[in-house]
């Protein structure tokens, strides 16, 4: 399920690069000198806790926060410049999803046309031809030409996340960022949506960036991951490697944290007390 | 692991209280009359024993938020309610608004998933903590060394300042664990946890439920535990219940619902959650979406996702009985029931 960056996709320029991102808001450093490369159709998880910097990495990635220092490299290109132009550029490659998609949808406008909408944006052409390729794209994430023709508020929240994956995807952008894209759907519904952005990584190429604080899904979708606390990187590398033998302490406190057979939250809480006073 | 029969002194109490602190049997729930009639809740039973922790899991729409919900009286406007729930001994459905508020008061907690809906804004949080015991009839004085003890016991740096502060200049974490101090200090029979550390970073989520823990065995308090969270539940639960539209469709030891899942809808919510735990498995997707109880097919709700469904499954609902596991690893399902006509086919 995972691993095919490295056999299918020639190994060649990674399509993100992000080198040395610091971010401080007044005083306060949110995100504090990180840096990873991310190859095409790779996937890589960002986790952390509340405070990590996790979302803000994220935003700015997508162009919603100005980094204080560092680059981000976007498809060989230099992301800077907050002019409209620069940032459509950027959308045109790089397109995000939230945790809820009932706040990123028109509600008074059907499911169809709100997934055409960044197609008519950025790539003008026939009503006709738009039409029809957001029928293939219903069809790619899963939903009924009816879901389709209905309001956002008439979807569950499982089918407003599949539109709101269907609209990213309109565009072929060459990255998706996936902020806690799945973390509010039951899980029936967001095994659902983790089989969907498999089958849509392998079919189409685009690459992931996926943000989250559930290492279950992290571990699922990703192929490297980098493990954020209070702004800075404390592990980076392969998924699997990292959360079968964590080396730094707070990553091994992370995975403690998850409640399994043998589970003991006291011991975890006294980790945890340790790790914040050192 | 099962729930404790004597009291932490050794001392059976008198007959006067039962061996339940919840007694929920055959509740049923209903929003609306004749043909607008919507059923919400059918035939849910649900037991709580002295210090015995208790999971009620299932997705949105399920019905276990309204099933604990209910245990306190609080039922949706204009839903009718039908079976028995005892509290404590006190039968909720036909007492009146005095006795309701004198079992919360006293005998019943409850805490939610947002700690700030369960406290006032403009309140520190000293008057929280003290004013369910000031009305209990403590002192103003005790009631405030109680409280400084409640907040130190919760591990609440600074004690005595934090009491004159408001919730707002507390993180989620740290108000959720006053929360607990509160709802614990009138050292309740039963508390009701609704989703109490879903909002919670994981690592905060492990000392809220460390700090529970240690309550309740001091307190022998008995929780009714609502999550979605099956790796949560199995870990911290005695018993589980599982809920599906709005029906409890399987009841097992925490141990023994992981290993030895006895209804298809519990095996295939295993088998679609992720796991950080052991090798990497591929996940199995359910089709469809939950639906609740007014929604959903005759006869056996699942059946229009379960892959072992027949025709055998549309006649009638299936009833919730005993059902005997026997796995290599799992020697006893004793208590375990299920409501499947063919439980040992999803049993892996």
């Amino acid at each position: 399920m995972s691993g095919r960056s490295e056999n299918d996709v020639v190994r060649g320029e990674p399509v993100l690069r992000v080198s040395s991102l610091v971010k401080r808001f007044g005083t306060f450093t949110a995100v504090d000198d990180v840096s990873f490369a991310l190859p095409p159709g790779g996937s890589l998880g960002i986790v952390g806790e509340s405070g990590s910097g996790k979302t803000t990495t994220a935003r700015i990635l997508a162009g919603l926060e100005e980094p204080t220092s560092g680059t981000v490299v976007l498809d060989g290109e230099p992301v800077d410049g907050r002019s409209r132009r620069a940032r459509r550029r950027q959308a045109r490659r790089l397109q995000m999803i939230f945790q809820d998609p009932y706040g990123s949808f028109d509600p008074r406008q059907t499911i169809a046309r709100s997934i055409a909408e960044p197609m008519r944006l950025h790539a003008p052409g026939p009503a006709a031809a738009r039409r029809a390729r957001v029928g293939e794209l219903l069809d790619q994430v899963g939903l009924s030409a009816r879901a389709g023709e209905s309001l956002p508020r008439d979807l569950s929240g499982g089918q407003r996340q599949r539109a709101a994956i269907a609209r990213a995807l309109g565009i072929e952008p060459r990255v998706l960022v996936l902020d806690e894209a799945v973390a509010a759907l039951d899980v029936s519904i967001q095994a659902q949506v983790l089989t969907l952005l498999d089958d849509l990584r392998r079919s189409t190429g685009v690459s992931y960036v996926f943000v989250g604080h559930d290492l279950a899904v992290v571990r699922h979708i990703t192929d490297t991951v980098i493990v954020m606390r209070h702004g800075r990187i404390v592990e980076q590398g392969d998924t699997e490697r990292i959360l079968r033998g964590p080396e730094h302490p707070y990553t091994r406190l992370l995975l403690d944290s998850i409640p399994g057979p043998g589970w003991d939250p006291g011991r975890v809480a006294r980790d945890r007390r340790a790790l914040d006073a050192s | 692991m099962l729930a404790k029969k004597d009291a932490p002194d050794g001392t059976r109490r008198a007959a006067a209280v039962p061996d339940t602190v919840l007694d929920v049997s055959g509740l049923g729930l209903t929003i609306g009359a004749g043909a607008r009639a919507v059923p919400l809740l059918a035939d849910v039973t649900v037991r709580v024993a002295p210090g015995e922790t208790v999971g009620l899991v299932g997705e949105s729409g399920s019905g276990k938020s309204l099933t604990a919900r209910a245990a306190l009286g609080m039922t949706p406007r204009g839903a009718r309610a039908t079976g028995k729930i005892a509290v404590a001994g006190v039968d909720v459905l036909t007492a009146g608004r005095a006795d309701l508020r004198e079992l919360r008061r006293t005998r019943v907690s409850m805490v939610f998933q947002d700690p700030r809906a369960s406290l006032n804004p403009v309140r520190r949080i000293g008057d929280y903590l003290t004013e369910g015991l000031r009305a209990g009839g403590v002192p103003a004085r005790d009631a405030a060394a109680r409280a400084l003890d409640l907040l130190g016991q919760v591990g609440i740096r600074d004690p005595r300042g934090a009491l004159r502060r408001y919730p707002h200049e507390f993180s989620g974490g740290m108000l959720q664990r006053v929360v607990i101090a509160g709802a614990l200090s009138t050292e309740p029979a039963l508390l009701l946890a609704d989703e109490p550390t879903t909002a919670l970073d994981v690592t905060t989520q492990a000392e809220v439920i460390a700090l529970l823990k240690t309550l309740q065995s001091a307190h022998g308090t008995g929780i009714l535990f609502v999550t979605h969270d099956l790796d949560l539940a199995a870990a911290i639960c005695d018993r589980i219940y599982v809920m599906y539209a709005g029906r409890i469709v399987e009841e097992a030891a925490g141990t023994t619902l992981f290993e030895a899942p006895a209804h298809p809808y519990t095996r295939a919510l295993l088998e679609a959650s992720p796991s950080v735990h052991g090798d990497k498995v591929a996940i199995r997707a359910i089709e469809g979406r939950p639906k609740p109880l007014a929604e959903a097919p005759d006869g056996c709700a699942f059946r229009d996702r379960c892959p072992l469904a027949d025709d055998a499954c549309a006649a009638e609902v299936p009833a919730l009985r005993a059902h005997t596991v026997r796995t290599d690893t799992v020697r006893t399902g004793a208590g375990s029931r299920v409501a499947c006509v063919r439980p040992e086919e999803a049993t892996p």
